[in-house]
């Protein structure tokens, strides 16, 4: 038996219906999904395989060791260096040895630094002279004095040992001695006042007028009180003479000044 | 006991009557040549006796010294 099927019309044409209603292109569909950009576009993007990047495991693990990371308020990065080797480019040998600790590095300048505390004024000057070797020790120039005139250095014997003295007075030995240093002069006198100056001070002297007139001295300024050595007298001087001043009373004579450094 | 082991050398210089003083001259050797010494000027002689022997080539500068400032000229040392 034959029998016959189909659609009901209304059917069919209310389904056309919808599919007019499907106003959007295929362009359409790729642009939404694409977001304006063609396959092409895409495919210039993708440089190499994406097999080739970091896997999503990857990313994972670093993502896990950054979190560790931690900064402070300035986003500085804090760093704490663990136990181990820290190998550090130009650094001396005993810094980077495996057998030095930071401990023996802070050992010594700790050790150092009680060293130095422990150096008073008076040690360091002592440290400094003492340690200089017996013999030439050259310092350089120097000037000895109350600073505008130096002193004279003396040169002497001092306990079997040739030495540098200092001194500023004639040597003490003759000093102590009673002088070995004689100064004698025949000076002629006039009417004129004149003087004679010695340096340093004779310690003492004897004063002859060898001559036929009176003279009239002074000791030690031009206005000390004027003594008179009648001629053919003498005076011994018992006290140091600087300067001595003489004057003729009358005419001319001559004093002979015998004195003793 | 201090032994002095420098030689002393004696000088002689005429000299004319300029004003100055013993003390003056004792000042400049001890400057100059860093010794001391005993200095007797008179109006016509200066006399000195140095603690230290020095070279004579320093002495001309003593004596280049009295020239200029007593007006001096050496007469001997030794």
């Amino acid at each position: 038996m034959g029998i016959l099927e189909g659609v009901e019309p209304e059917y069919v044409r209310k389904q056309l219906d919808k599919l007019s209603n499907l106003n959007t292109t295929l362009t359409d569909v790729r642009d939404t999904i694409s977001g304006g950009k063609s396959l092409s576009d895409i495919y210039t993007q993708l440089d190499v395989a994406l097999s080739t990047r970091a896997s999503e495991s990857t990313l994972s693990g670093i993502k896990t060791q950054t979190d560790k990371l931690t900064f402070d308020a300035n986003n500085y990065l804090y760093v704490n260096v663990a136990t181990g080797s820290l190998s550090v480019g130009n650094f001396p040998t005993w810094f980077t040895s495996s057998t030095k600790l930071t401990d023996d590095l802070y050992d010594k300048l700790n050790a150092l630094s009680n060293a130095l505390g422990s150096i008073a004024t008076d040690k360091f000057r002592v440290g400094i002279v003492d340690a200089l070797p017996a013999g030439s020790n050259w310092i350089g120039s120097v000037k000895i004095g109350d600073g505008t005139s130096s002193v004279g250095v003396i040169s002497g014997t001092l306990g079997g040992n040739s030495v540098t003295l200092l001194g500023t007075a004639p040597d003490l030995i003759k000093m102590l001695a009673g002088g070995t240093n004689y100064e004698e002069a025949e000076l002629s006198v006039t009417t004129t006042e004149t003087n004679t100056t010695y340096s340093p001070a004779l310690k003492f002297a004897l004063i002859t007028n060898i001559g036929d007139d009176d003279v009239l001295i002074r000791f030690n300024g031009s206005s000390a009180t004027q003594k008179k050595i009648p001629a053919h007298t003498w005076k011994f001087v018992m006290f140091p003479i600087s300067s001595l001043y003489y004057v003729a009373s009358t005419s001319s004579s001559t004093l002979r000044v015998e004195g003793v450094w | 006991m201090i032994k002095m082991t420098g030689t002393i050398s004696f000088i002689e210089y005429s000299v004319k009557e300029t004003g100055r003083t013993a003390d003056t001259v004792r000042e400049f050797i001890r400057n100059t040549f860093g010794i001391d010494a005993y200095v007797a000027l008179y109006p016509d002689l200066l006399r000195i006796r140095l603690t230290s022997g020095i070279p004579s080539k320093e002495i001309d500068k003593l004596t280049k010294w009295v020239e200029e400032e007593l007006d001096g000229s050496l007469l001997r040392s030794y």
